[in-house]
């Protein structure tokens, strides 16, 4: 592709201390990221798959700003983000906003909807009638408007996440990154909100960042995937190729770990594993 | 029929504060035999599984009956239970951290269980704990007996739950979510463990969850669960080939994410699970159903058709050689 990259990271390097051990010697680094590189274009919608330890939370982190490398860096637009003060992210802050997994910690239960929604917007200072961008919101991710008087805990948990949605496009974002949106969820409400991120990412042209462990959704919301494993990245490219052709033994080996309706799971994870 | 060391469970009624949330089902676990139970948050799954161990919270009550081995457990007091917990019905639970005691090496709390149900003497306890730590492939069982909860990872503490739980050859391993809460290279080690541990020890599973891949993967017959009723029951194959109920059919449709209707979305199931006491009378799945109409004002029954052992509670199941979509009305 030509244009240029709308996020990306180089050469990221994140070092974690872990506990110490002795009161003379400080603990051990610990690489939870090691030299990631990765360019996410605009509009496209981009799977980062891998296991718990895998670095995948720490990148996405990364990639927003809200942690910082040890060594290399993460760019947005072609500015970079790493290492600059929290006033001058005013420009990333609107154009990237975050889903996280579990919607009854990330949304505050004392604060009703139509507050929770229209948080970034004023805390962003955004102009314009929040109340009427509120209603309009609500609207988009099927959720009945007079719900903006409730409390999150008056909600299940798959229209928590819608609420955890419309907050993060209150402010018009570009880029919405999500760590595990669906993971807490049950299968048939799993396909519910997969099925409004599709729409809305069409709606609002926006560039899907999907953090997940979950292969078969990835597989279906992404264009592109990279699989992670101990901090790397063992392989990206188009997610049906992927698929298709596994080239890395990790990325084969974690295929076939995914158990299908078929039930050959345990033949098949033999073979890879032996 | 079922033998009789297996488990049978007659017209189980389960009441929170006097409203059912289990109403009257019944099913028989024959020995050595690998069922599961799948449906969604909020259908009964998880009470059922804790009606059978006897581990109801307080003003949680069952009736009806859950024989095994010709007793009815729901009429035991609580230490007549507590001798046939862990030894001849056992319990995997989901979060391992939970399940385990963070202040007692793992190694004692595999034999204590030997200690309370077999008499063992502490040393002959703590010698099989270490055959039994073996058994679920954890490395370096010496080392490991010794070790506490948080020095392992997820998928080496839920071993170790299954090594409790196995401890005492137990008759019943009831498994409620065994694996929702590992990576899925590790879930996969796991249920190829449960597979070969049940089936050496012969003893009979029930395995609960909302992961129907999970289910296809280690068991013969399913009994798939909406609103405290048992909605379809079959052999695990026929039954996701080709489900009867519209539930269980909406369930396979949003689990398989490539199947997609014209503009690439995914099949859902409209609506959501009603709250406890909340679900229609008649058939409880009539207000999200396609196929609802007046017929489903009653309750249907679990039956199967003719020459079949398939069974659905349903007015209009679907045939196999027929689609969801091509039902009555759409909603």
């Amino acid at each position: 592709m030509t244009t240029p990259p709308l996020l990306e990271a180089v050469d990221v390097v994140r070092e974690y201390r872990s506990p110490r051990r002795s009161l003379r010697t400080p603990g051990q680094p610990v690489r939870a990221l090691d030299g990631v590189s990765l360019q996410v274009h605009e509009g496209e919608t981009f799977g980062i798959v891998g296991e718990s330890g895998s670095g995948k939370s720490t990148l996405s982190r990364i990639l927003m700003a809200l942690d910082q490398p040890t060594s290399g860096a993460a760019s947005y637009a072609g500015q970079r983000i790493s290492g600059v003060p929290e006033r001058k992210l005013g420009f990333l802050r609107r154009d990237v906003q975050m889903v996280l997994q579990d919607p009854m910690s990330s949304l505050n239960p004392r604060m009703r909807v139509a507050d929770i929604v229209a948080e970034p917007m004023r805390s962003l200072r955004l102009p314009g009638d929040h109340r009427a961008r509120v209603a309009e919101l609500m609207h988009a991710v099927g959720l009945p408007e007079e719900a903006v008087t409730r409390y999150p805990h008056q909600f299940s948990g798959g229209q928590r996440q819608r609420i955890a949605i419309a907050r993060a496009l209150a402010a018009g974002p570009k880029v919405v990154v999500g760590d595990e949106p669906v993971s807490a969820l049950d299968v048939s409400v799993r396909a519910q909100i997969l099925n409004l991120l599709t729409d809305l990412a069409e709606q609002f042209r926006l560039t899907l960042v999907l953090v997940s462990h979950d292969l078969s959704v990835v597989r279906y919301l992404c264009d592109r995937i990279a699989v992670m494993n101990q901090g790397r990245i063992v392989e990206t490219g188009d997610t049906a190729s992927i698929y298709s052709d596994p080239q890395h033994p990790y990325t084969q080996r974690l295929l076939s770990a995914v158990p299908t309706l078929h039930g050959d799971l345990l033949d098949r994870f033999n073979r890879s594993s032996t | 029929m079922t033998e009789v060391s297996g488990l049978v469970v007659e017209d189980l009624v389960v009441e929170v504060h006097g409203t059912p949330a289990v109403k009257g089902i019944s099913f028989e676990l024959g020995r050595g035999s690998r069922m599961g139970l799948i449906g969604e948050s909020g259908c009964g799954k998880s009470l059922t599984a804790l009606a059978l161990m006897g581990l109801l919270p307080h003003g949680v009550t069952a009736s009806g009956r859950v024989l095994l081995g010709g007793r009815n457990l729901l009429d035991l007091s609580d230490r007549e239970m507590c001798a046939v917990r862990g030894n001849d019905i056992a319990m995997v639970f989901q979060e391992p951290m939970t399940a385990l005691n963070p202040l007692m090496r793992v190694g004692n709390q595999i034999a204590e269980s030997l200690r309370l149900h077999r008499g063992m003497s502490r040393a002959a306890a703590a010698a099989r704990a270490v055959e039994l730590i073996e058994r679920v492939q954890l490395p370096e069982p010496d080392r490991t007996a010794r070790r506490y909860p948080h020095q392992l990872s997820g998928g080496q503490r839920q071993r170790v739950v299954l090594a409790i739980a196995l401890a005492c050859d137990p008759a019943v391993l009831v498994a409620d979510e065994p694996t929702t809460a590992l990576d899925v290279t590790v879930q996969a080690e796991m249920l190829r463990l449960m597979d070969t541990l049940v089936r050496e020890e012969g003893a009979s599973l029930l395995l609960i969850t909302h992961d129907l891949p999970v289910v296809a993967s280690i068991c013969e017959e399913l009994l798939v669960m909406y609103g405290g009723t048992i909605v379809e029951h079959g052999d695990v194959a026929t039954v996701f080939d080709s489900p009867r109920h519209p539930y269980t059919a909406g369930l396979k449709a949003s689990t398989v994410l490539e199947r997609t209707d014209g503009n690439s979305r995914l099949a859902t199931i409209p609506g959501r699970v009603p709250a406890l006491g909340a679900f229609p009378g008649g058939c409880v799945y009539r207000n999200r159903c396609p196929r609802a109409d007046d017929a489903c004002r009653t309750v249907p029954l679990l039956t199967a058709p003719p020459g079949s052992r398939r069974r659905a509670a349903c007015h209009h199941p679907i045939e196999s050689d027929q689609s969801l979509e091509s039902g009555k009305a759409s909603a």
